[in-house]
């Protein structure tokens, strides 16, 4: 029988980027980026936009529109505690 | 039909993640979705390596990492990884046979070129259970009365598929990751029956190139490379 034991806290922390799209018949969806890079700016941002709006590699979730433009981006931070509950 | 991308990438501990966005367009081409892939990665602190259309009809031989395309199924696969302890590693899926009238997943865990532990599920338990977080918790509940020793597999519900990460525990309590799995569906072809999905999976007759026996090409290599399906009668 697998026993296992955890002599301490662990503490990890992650962060997403959240890009909110829209679509040509008023959808929006979000596409998350894993872990943005820390020196991430709006220009960077706007620059991807409009590689998706040039190419559309993407489509709406609803009526399978075209990507018109994003609404906004978030950078949400995490951090996880798993707590060393042996002693 | 639904498309979708999948980038593949090495984290900093040499783990083997990946990224499914849904929604393809499939009117682009691939050097599109690839150019999409490429825009995205360098949003990103990760360097994916690989990026790949994944179309419902797709059945493609495996590639670099164990990965096969199997209709709307996403079948990939680390080679295992080294723990710092005990060289032990984990080959995982094995082969989906027919066994008393129900199936069964054969999961191989080993040290060394000649030992090895089996580790099976009934999947006909998995059917009269009948949907993926249950069949996730066999899974789970199966794991953890089989293994000895230090090893752990864990298996949890990752978009819409199963992730199998087996893990290796050293003496200080440290987890090491070991070998990562994930069993996916395309995200707009969600599929609860589990049963039914692996069935249809299975009559696919997948086989990995390189990974034509039990032991031989797994433990002498020292690398697995993917699954094997049997197909069932």
């Amino acid at each position: 029988m697998f026993d296992l034991q955890l002599f301490a806290d662990t503490i990890t922390s992650s962060s997403v980027g959240n890009l909110l799209l829209k679509f040509y018949d008023g959808d929006t969806r979000t596409l998350p980026i894993d872990d943005p890079r820390s020196d991430l700016t709006a220009a960077d941002v706007n620059a991807f936009v409009d590689v998706l709006k040039n190419t559309q590699p993407l489509i709406g979730d609803k009526a399978g529109a075209s990507i018109t433009g994003a609404d906004k981006f978030t950078i949400v931070d995490k951090t996880d505690v798993k707590f060393d509950l042996s002693n | 039909m639904a498309t979708a991308i999948k980038i593949y990438s090495t984290d900093t501990n040499q783990n083997m993640v990946s990224k499914t966005v849904s929604n393809a367009n499939p009117a682009a081409s691939d050097y599109v979705l690839k150019t999409f892939s490429q825009q995205l990665i360098s949003l990103s602190e990760n360097s994916f390596s690989r990026a790949e259309r994944i179309d419902t009809t797709d059945i493609t031989s495996a590639t670099e990492g164990g990965g096969t395309s199997v209709s709307g199924f996403y079948v990939a696969s680390s080679s295992p990884f080294f723990s710092t302890d005990s060289d032990t590693y984990v080959a995982a899926f094995d082969t989906l046979t027919e066994a008393s009238g129900g199936l069964v997943i054969a999961l191989r865990f080993g040290q060394d070129a000649g030992g090895a532990t089996m580790v099976t599920v009934g999947l006909d338990r998995a059917k009269a259970m009948g949907n993926l977080t249950n069949f996730i918790n066999l899974i789970n509940y199966n794991a953890f009365s089989y293994l000895t020793g230090d090893q752990k597999l864990i298996a949890s519900q990752i978009n819409n598929g199963i992730h199998f990460e087996t893990a290796d525990v050293n003496m200080a309590g440290t987890i090491y990751p070991v070998s990562q799995i994930w069993l996916m569906e395309n995200e707009n072809g969600r599929n609860e029956n589990v049963a039914a999905w692996l069935k249809d999976v299975g009559e696919k007759l997948i086989q990995v190139p390189g990974y034509t026996s039990t032991y031989g090409n797994i433990f002498q290599s020292g690398n697995m490379k993917g699954i094997k399906i049997v197909k069932i009668s």
